[in-house]
């Protein structure tokens, strides 16, 4: 079982041949040759190589009645109410995030209705969606007559949703908006000629 | 209200560098306020990876051959469809023209993008690849702002901790026991002195000989013999493929080996192509297969556009690919034995058991 030390050194090798780096290509600023393979490398470390993991923490056990308990174990002690629902909570089920503390279920919470922004890893950018079903079925362009209100649905009803976790502006559903408003009245001027006609 | 909106806008910056998959799909790299942000964007969906300031060990950047190699293909592309564009006459010219044109600047784009790189970032629990840092010129620009960043969170690497690193590397490997030090060596390199590649380079030599003495003479024991150097070029561009697997060989050998390999590709596709288009042109020869390589052998390229194409193909390929390849395999030579020589002089590393040492030094010589 390798320590946290080793852990750390280990991982700084070349990353095409794994051999380890002399102390000459560390943190210089140009590429030098790995003298196992040859290749160029530039390699920038940092601190915290050297520092070791957080070790996991475990409850103490309550030694005096009138001391506040964990609300989810409560034979333990607590060290810190959660910031959001303010239940004491202890070392075990205390979750630092950004300065924060969250208990367990503030957290779960957090991550599955997407409270927490730190905690998100997929976003669906519907305003793109919106403006593909508005431009791509233009190739085929029979199509547009069921994708054209499709995309006025998806925008106006993702109109509030949150896109991306960049920000960008609402173009993409102006774009999709108007491209498909513009389908939509062609449509009307043709099946309203196709019917004057016959 | 202005206030907010300006946060929103600054909340992320981007980082410059974008790298597109092969068909959908998009990765970019964005600096927040205390992390690195790594997006796949693909059609309206988005995934995040979030790497803090704090938790970054290492950013490691290394030069990668992959443009290098985009070039030669393209080059090797862009060459096929000039000489038919001079070549022929009409419509036909501008058809290949217009193919060697689009290439051209395609090269011309790949080229000035500079070189290719590969950017790994090492936290203490992953080792992620930074996808939009692909090109090296970018990949140091970010790397020197991104640096004075992650120091201004983590503070700087005194030269004391950074001597640290490879001594206690070796240190341990000391310590572990020869168990630990025979699987240590398995993930090393093995040396490769490059006899096959040596044979190989020799191969592509007397292939561009052999069909320039096509301009001069057509005789049936010259095309026999350009045949056999084809085909053993084929056998020893593998064999020399497999036995530079995981060695010490030097990237630009390497290049010229996977060159060699396209470069024999072509040969073949283009004298399958010719003995075809012979065939369907002379059909009563087609069932006799040593009439039809005798008719072949009398073809002189002054005769036809298409053969005189594929023979300056292979005259430039054959002695361009080869004379490479033996100049770099005669550098790479000197260099181990420059090595070698070095290796010798006792390192003023304190460390490596007299084990560890004899095995490198048997390894090298």
């Amino acid at each position: 079982m390798l320590n946290n030390n080793e852990r750390n050194s280990s991982v700084l090798g070349c990353t095409k041949c794994t051999s380890p780096l002399s102390n000459a290509m560390i943190n210089s600023d140009s590429l030098t040759a790995c003298p196992s393979c040859s290749s160029l490398l530039r390699a920038d470390v940092f601190p915290a190589v050297y520092r070791s993991l957080p070790m996991g923490q475990s409850g103490e056990r309550l030694q005096i009645s009138n001391e506040a308990g964990c609300f989810y174990h409560p034979g333990k002690k607590a060290v810190t109410p959660c910031s959001v629902c303010g239940r004491f909570v202890c070392a075990l089920c205390d979750v630092a995030l950004n300065g924060r503390h969250l208990c367990p279920t503030c957290f779960e919470k957090g991550k599955s209705k997407r409270k927490i922004k730190s905690l998100e890893n997929h976003r669906t950018c519907y305003d793109n969606i919106a403006l593909m079903v508005a431009t791509v079925p233009l190739l085929f362009y029979f199509i547009t007559l069921f994708t054209a209100p499709l995309a006025i649905y998806l925008t106006v009803r993702h109109w509030n949703t949150p896109s991306g976790i960049i920000h960008r502006t609402r173009i993409r559903f102006i774009c999709a908006f108007i491209l498909a408003g513009l389908q939509i009245t062609a449509w009307i001027l043709f099946f309203s000629k196709l019917a004057l006609s016959t | 209200m202005t206030n907010t909106m300006t946060k929103k806008e600054k909340e992320y910056q981007k980082i410059r560098g974008t790298k597109k998959g092969f068909l959908i799909g998009k990765y970019t790299l964005w600096q927040g306020g205390d992390h690195l942000l790594q997006i796949y964007s693909r059609v309206g969906v988005e995934d995040y990876k979030r790497f803090y300031f704090n938790d970054i060990q290492a950013i490691i950047t290394r030069k990668t051959i992959a443009g290098k190699i985009q070039n030669i293909v393209l080059g090797l592309l862009l060459l096929l469809f000039t000489i038919p564009a001079v070549l022929n006459d009409g419509g036909w010219s501008a058809f290949w023209a217009t193919l060697a044109g689009v290439l051209l600047i395609l090269v011309l784009v790949n080229l000035s993008r500079g070189a290719t790189c590969e950017t790994k970032l090492l936290t203490a629990v992953q080792t992620e690849k930074l996808h939009s840092l692909h090109r090296l010129k970018n990949a140091i620009n970010v790397m020197d702002r991104l640096r004075s960043v992650i120091q201004s969170v983590q503070g700087r690497l005194s030269r004391e901790d950074r001597s640290k690193i490879p001594v206690r590397r070796v240190n341990d490997n000391a310590v572990k026991g020869s168990s630990q030090q025979a699987n240590s060596s398995k993930t090393l390199p093995r040396h490769e002195k490059g006899g096959f590649h040596l044979v190989l380079f020799g191969l592509l030599v007397l292939y561009g000989g052999l069909t320039s003495s096509g301009f001069f003479f057509n005789h049936v024991v010259v095309t026999f013999l350009s045949a056999i150097a084809g085909i053993c070029m084929g056998i020893f561009v593998i064999i020399a493929l497999v036995e530079q697997h995981n060695t010490d060989m030097s990237n630009a050998l390497r290049v010229i080996t996977w060159a060699s390999l396209g470069f024999v590709a072509i040969t073949f596709v283009a004298g399958y192509g010719v003995s075809m288009v012979f065939a369907f042109k002379n059909p009563g020869l087609a069932y006799n297969q040593w009439e039809l390589f005798k008719s072949i052998s009398s073809l002189s390229p002054w005769e036809s556009p298409l053969v005189l194409a594929i023979d300056i193909f292979a005259i430039c390929g054959g002695f361009i690919l080869g004379i490479a390849g033996l100049i770099t395999l005669k550098k790479s030579g000197n260099r181990v034995k420059e090595h070698t020589t070095t290796r010798a002089v006792p390192s003023h590393r304190p460390v490596v058991s007299g084990k560890t040492a004899a095995g490198a030094t048997g390894k090298l010589s």
